[in-house]
């Protein structure tokens, strides 16, 4: 219902604010409500599909093949490479202005959450196994509710359970959003993402004491950064530990395919 | 001698594989050859960002479509020179991104997309009314931006989207606008409730079915509905039959290099329509 005169056109009478009598509505350290589901896509080697709330995040991984685009001196590589490719879907787009022309290629926002998304997985997936081959990961962002990244992050996770590639650990991610008036909101949706003081996404491997990645918008003092940081790690661990659940129960379940199809 | 598994035949020969399955009247994943994998549909599946929405698979295809209406006005429908319904008052996106198979390519629209598209278009200019488009006349109209995504492909892409198309415009539903005393700024009225657009009955609404022919020797043929992406490189040749559930409404697109004969054709008719008539039951019950 936010912004309504902008989703419809231009032409509307300016009408009151409505975000400003936005108000969440679960307890500031909750997440949303998370769905999981893998091997959706049936060409993919694996694939993963994560909701956040009402982000939507789709991964497929293909591989290891041979690099498609090769480029100089891949052939000779002793590791494989991981490749990444992010489209946002238009139904991200709120704003009808701002939709976007599928022709004209990757735009630059795409291209930073592929780069963002290779940095993650990059120490995390066993290259040294794959040599002169490529691992190719591709996103749809089907839609963006807040803290996509972190849905991408799950999503690739589980994608590259499902093909079997191997694996240092599974990682998992969380965000965690500092208000206005100081509180800590976890798992931010998209109004309160963007109303935010400060953001901050964080990737944890689940096996290792350290983090792989943080991801660091807005201003913030350095005891808010340490204590958001502690609780985005620790909100991590719990969505974590549901993805593991959820990848044994879906191993047990799963069968041996007849060869047919 | 030990015999050889049959995904080697599969890879050597696949043709000979196929046939072998098509002779006892059934398909390697076995299915009878007029028979149809799972189909389902969720409508309203994106509710952030668009009106309308929903999410079709056939078996393990699948595709996305939403709708978004927005308003635009009379001046850029008279620039433009679509005289049609489509051109005026809708835009359809069709995209394949690499997620879907292994072989698409990112930054290039594959043929396929093409083909969905028109498809896609044709079909809207039959069940879409001008007049339901008007809000303040010779002012403001509503324009539907509708963007299709295929989140997977397993053959038979074209179907799916067409399920999609028709989740997506019955789930669709526009608001209320009211002009103000000037007639220039819109409003819209959210006391009364959302209208769905308004359409030509479901009848009449066209349906395609991708039909493959299977050639073994100039005098046997086979005909299989619902192919599957290694199915549809086996075919000599691809019909697809538009129909509607009253059949009054035909058309035909061949595709691929095989050749066709009256038989064939006759066969592929009665099999296309006892499919459309149990899809249209479907939708009809549905709604």
């Amino acid at each position: 219902m936010e912004r309504i005169s902008q989703r419809y056109g231009p032409f509307f009478e300016p009408t009151d604010w409505l975000e400003t009598k936005y108000k969440r509505e679960r307890p500031n350290n909750a997440p949303r409500p998370l769905v999981l589901n893998t091997g959706t896509i049936a060409d993919a080697a694996g694939s993963g599909y994560v909701e956040l709330g009402k982000t939507k995040v789709i991964v497929a991984v293909y591989g290891p093949r041979p690099p498609i685009r090769a480029r100089a001196g891949v052939e000779n590589a002793m590791s494989g490479r991981i490749t990444c490719e992010v489209v946002k879907s238009s139904f991200c787009y709120y704003s009808c202005e701002s939709a976007k022309i599928p022709s004209r290629g990757f735009s630059e926002e795409e291209r930073l959450l592929s780069i963002r998304l290779i940095r993650v997985f990059e120490p995390i997936v066993i290259l040294d196994k794959y040599p002169k081959n490529s691992i190719d990961l591709f996103v749809v962002l089907l839609e963006d509710d807040g803290s996509a990244m972190a849905a991408m992050t799950l999503a690739t996770s589980l994608a590259l359970a499902d093909a079997s590639i191997e694996l240092l650990s599974l990682v998992s991610s969380a965000t965690v959003a500092v208000s206005t008036k100081h509180e800590y909101l976890v798992d931010p949706d998209r109004i309160e993402s963007e109303n935010a003081v400060g953001l901050i996404t964080v990737s944890l491997p689940l096996h290792a004491a350290q983090l792989c990645e943080i991801q660091h918008n807005g201003k913030l003092s350095v005891e808010d950064w340490l204590s958001t940081v502690q609780l985005a790690v620790e909100v991590a661990q719990t969505i974590g530990n549901s993805i593991s659940q959820f990848l044994l129960q879906e191993s047990k379940n799963k069968e041996t395919y007849p060869l047919s199809s | 001698m030990q015999s050889l598994g049959w995904d080697v035949w599969n890879a050597v020969r696949p043709k000979e594989f196929y046939k072998g399955f098509l002779q006892r009247g059934i398909r390697p994943d076995g299915r009878k050859l007029s028979e149809y994998r799972d189909i389902t549909l969720r409508k309203g599946s994106l509710v952030t960002t668009v009106d309308g929405s929903a999410n079709a698979s056939i078996g393990r295809t699948i595709a996305l479509i939403g709708i978004q209406p927005k308003v635009i006005e009379w001046k850029e429908i008279k620039k433009g020179d679509a005289r049609t319904v489509i051109g005026k008052h809708c835009s359809v996106q069709v995209e394949f991104p690499s997620v879907c198979h292994r072989e698409t390519r990112s930054g290039r629209t594959s043929e396929e997309a093409l083909l969905v598209k028109e498809s896609l278009e044709y079909v809207l200019e039959q069940i879409l009314e001008e007049n339901s488009f008007c809000i303040v006349p010779e002012k403001y109209y509503w324009h539907l931006q509708i963007i299709a995504y295929c989140l997977s492909l397993d053959g038979n892409a074209i179907e799916t989207f067409l399920l999609a198309l028709y989740g997506a415009l019955l789930d669709l539903q526009l608001p209320v606008v009211l002009s103000n005393t000037s007639g220039d700024l819109l409003k819209l009225d959210q006391s009364q409730p959302k209208v769905k657009l308004s359409t030509k009955k479901l009848e009449e609404w066209p349906w395609v079915v991708p039909v493959g022919v299977f050639w073994t020797s100039p005098s046997e043929h086979y005909v299989v509905l619902d192919l599957s992406e290694e199915e549809e490189k086996n075919m000599s040749s691809i019909i697809w039959i538009w129909n509607n559930q009253k059949g009054d409404k035909l058309a035909l697109s061949k595709h691929k290099e095989g050749q066709l004969s009256e038989i064939i054709l006759q066969e592929g008719l009665e099999a296309a329509k006892a499919h459309i008539e149990e899809v249209m039951l479907r939708f009809q019950s549905q709604k």
